[in-house]
């Protein structure tokens, strides 16, 4: 087939015709009739209605009494076009000047009489063709063309009548699957939608409104009153909302609990605005959401707060304890101790006595760590300054000494005179202290001792690290010991296990970490991360 | 005759009362001690001596932690009579929390800050610089 039948215009017009499969398809015996009268009028054998579609033809209708082929009518049916004219009437082929010369002559058809219109929509442009054919010649009367060309209008009303049916149906069935996928999230989302009509007081739900009332969606019940489902505690909220809104147009957004048609509680978020329909108020719209999880999880952070700070009220009576009744019973006894060691000498030569002096010596002694670690574990963590660490080790170098000269030790302080922690100076200051003089306690003898203190930069955190080649510990049968409380691993005299115990404390209490790596014998690293300074 | 003349010790634990009274004796500086058990009593006390015109203590050595009126409550209400006399609190308690101390700073009273138990050579240095004149 020729690919330039049809005048570009109109087959531009024509893509708007997109529902003329779908008559051909199903619409086709609606057009049977008129086929048969357009026949009949001419009285003829065949009658062929087509619509055009991208360049191809679609038969809608056919009649046919003998002549079967649609094939003697296209042909002409394409000139029709081409030429675009408002009829074509073919008498006689055989006498018809026309075709004698033309495309046709050397394709010569079966059909004899030809007559057809083209179908012209207003609002479709060119729908296609109708046309009569017959195999012996005709004379045609003003009146029979005149009923042909009303059948051919009343085909065309008949095609726009199909195709707004069909463009409805797509349209419907568009929002058919646009509610379906909204639904869909509606469930997933634990999301509905609602609106309350101000003038007539109804109101309309989506689905998962109902499936949050736990309601069946087919019920009827006054919806109106559902402001009756909300807890009884809650439902002023709600109402005071919609009055609110109603009054001031202020959109509104509320959580409350319900109470479902099933006895369930939920707890949900209730939004809603103003819809105006010019300028009167018409309705409330909004959303509506199961919140209950979201809810819950609150509630049972809100709990979990709640046994924090019982907890931390608990620890800080027991602080207090330790810091007043403890202290002073202890206190009371060292005194008398002394006081009876002054008053009467004699007692205090005995061995019972000494004993007694010891106890109470130890006594006074835990108290005072035990009172250290609550006041860490107490501490308000606002309170961290920005520390340079670097004069805070010199110190404590400097402050050692006797100590570092008595053991023979090097301690070799490279930590970058930049490096600033956040920390409590007190604590930070103490640590050092610790951490140096365990390094001087537990050297080796055997071999030229030494502390390296080094400083970097990882991340959030300076990592201030104390290397020594000392008598080390073994971490794999102490490890999870060695940072707890009253723990030696040596027999030092002076070790008393509460050191590292204090260290780690006051490390995690400024938000920082501290890890060790040992080798008896080899000697041990100790590492603190504390937050980089603020800027 | 000895430094001074009257000392009162407000204390309600019988041990620490003992010991305090025992230092004070020992350190040979105070002629009289009297003894209160609460702050309640230390202030009916002490403001019934002041209208009577009876002698007040030059000396007070007051615990923190006592029932009925503690500490703070006493240096509330004691704090309000007019007294003209040389007298010198000193707090003497067993708590050495900083919350104790810093609340001692609004009574001005942050350098006379004593933690029990006190030791002998405490007090005695306490009690031998302490000039009522100056």
């Amino acid at each position: 087939m020729n690919n330039k039948l049809f005048h570009q215009s109109e087959l531009d017009n024509r893509d708007g015709l997109s529902s003329c499969i779908t008559i051909a398809k199903e619409k086709g015996k609606d057009y049977d009739i008129l086929t048969q009268i357009a026949a009949q009028i001419f009285d003829s054998k065949l009658s062929l209605l087509t619509m055009h579609l991208k360049q191809e033809f679609i038969v809608v209708s056919q009649y046919s009494n003998n002549i079967n082929s649609q094939k003697s009518s296209t042909p002409y049916c394409e000139y029709l076009l081409q030429e675009n004219m408002e009829m074509l009437l073919i008498e006689d082929l055989s006498k018809d000047e026309r075709f004698q010369k033309s495309f046709l002559s050397s394709n010569k058809p079966d059909a004899t009489f030809y007559i057809g219109l083209p179908l012209r929509s207003e609002k479709l442009g060119l729908v296609g063709t109708i046309c009569v054919v017959d195999n012996s010649a005709k004379k045609v009367t003003e009146s029979q063309i005149k009923t042909f060309q009303s059948v051919a209008l009343q085909v065309v009303k008949l095609v726009e009548l199909h195709n707004d049916a069909i463009a409805i149906k797509e349209n419907n069935d568009e929002l058919i699957k646009i509610a379906a996928l909204f639904n869909e999230s509606q469930r997933i989302n634990k999301t509905g939608a609602w609106e309350l009509n101000l003038l007539t007081g109804l109101a309309f739900w989506t689905d998962e409104v109902y499936h949050m009332h736990e309601v069946p969606i087919d019920e009827v019940f006054e919806k109106s009153k559902a402001i009756d489902f909300y807890h009884p505690d809650d439902r002023q909220i709600i109402i005071d909302a919609i009055d609110k809104t109603v009054e001031t147009g202020e959109p509104f957004d509320v959580e409350a609990r319900l109470i479902t048609a099933k006895n369930n509680q939920i707890w949900v978020r209730s939004s809603g605005k103003i819809w105006k329909e010019g300028n009167q108020k018409v309705k409330l719209i909004g959303t509506f959401q199961d919140i209950t999880k979201a809810k819950n999880a609150e509630q049972e952070i809100l709990k979990l707060l709640e046994i924090a700070e019982s907890q931390n009220k608990r620890l800080k009576n027991f602080a207090y304890i330790v810091s007043h009744n403890l202290r002073s019973h202890a206190g009371g006894i060292s005194t008398l101790i002394n006081l009876i060691n002054y008053e009467y000498p004699e007692l205090s030569k005995t061995e019972f006595f000494d004993y007694l002096t010891k106890s109470s010596v130890n006594l006074t002694e835990t108290i005072n760590h035990l009172n250290d670690v609550v006041q860490i574990n107490l501490l308000d963590q606002e309170t961290l300054d920005n520390v340079l660490l670097q004069p805070i080790i010199q110190n404590n170098i400097n402050s050692l000494i006797t100590e570092i000269k008595d053991n023979n030790i090097t301690i070799i302080n490279e930590v970058q005179p930049t490096s600033a922690v956040q920390a409590i100076p007190a604590y930070l200051d103490s640590i050092v202290m610790n951490l140096i003089s365990n390094a001087i306690k537990y050297s080796s003898k055997e071999r030229n001792s030494y502390l390296k203190i080094q400083s970097q930069n990882i991340g959030d955190f300076t990592e201030l690290k104390f290397i020594d080649n000392g008598l080390g510990i073994d971490l794999p049968n102490n490890g999870n010991k060695l940072f707890g409380m009253y723990k030696t691993f040596h027999n030092n005299s002076d070790s008393r296990g509460i050191g590292l115990f204090i260290t780690k404390n006051q490390v995690e209490s400024m938000k920082g970490k501290i890890e060790v790596e040992s080798e008896v014998n080899i000697g041990s690293t100790f590492k603190i991360y504390l937050k980089n300074e603020k800027i | 005759m000895k430094k001074f003349n009257l000392l009162s010790i407000i204390e309600d634990d019988a041990t620490h009362l003992f010991i305090t009274k025992k230092m004070i004796e020992m350190s040979g500086t105070v002629e009289n001690i009297s003894v209160y058990r609460n702050g309640k009593e230390a202030f009916d006390g002490l403001t019934a001596t002041y209208f009577l015109n009876k002698t007040l203590p030059e000396i007070i050595l007051l615990d923190l932690n006592m029932p009925i009126w503690d500490g703070w409550r006493f240096l509330d209400e004691f704090t309000k009579l007019p007294i003209d006399n040389k007298l010198v609190i000193y707090i003497l308690t067993s708590s050495n929390s900083e919350e104790d101390k810093i609340q001692a700073e609004k009574y001005n009273l942050r350098q006379n800050y004593l933690i029990k138990p006190i030791s002998l050579n405490e007090i005695k240095k306490v009690l031998t610089d302490l000039d009522l004149n100056c």
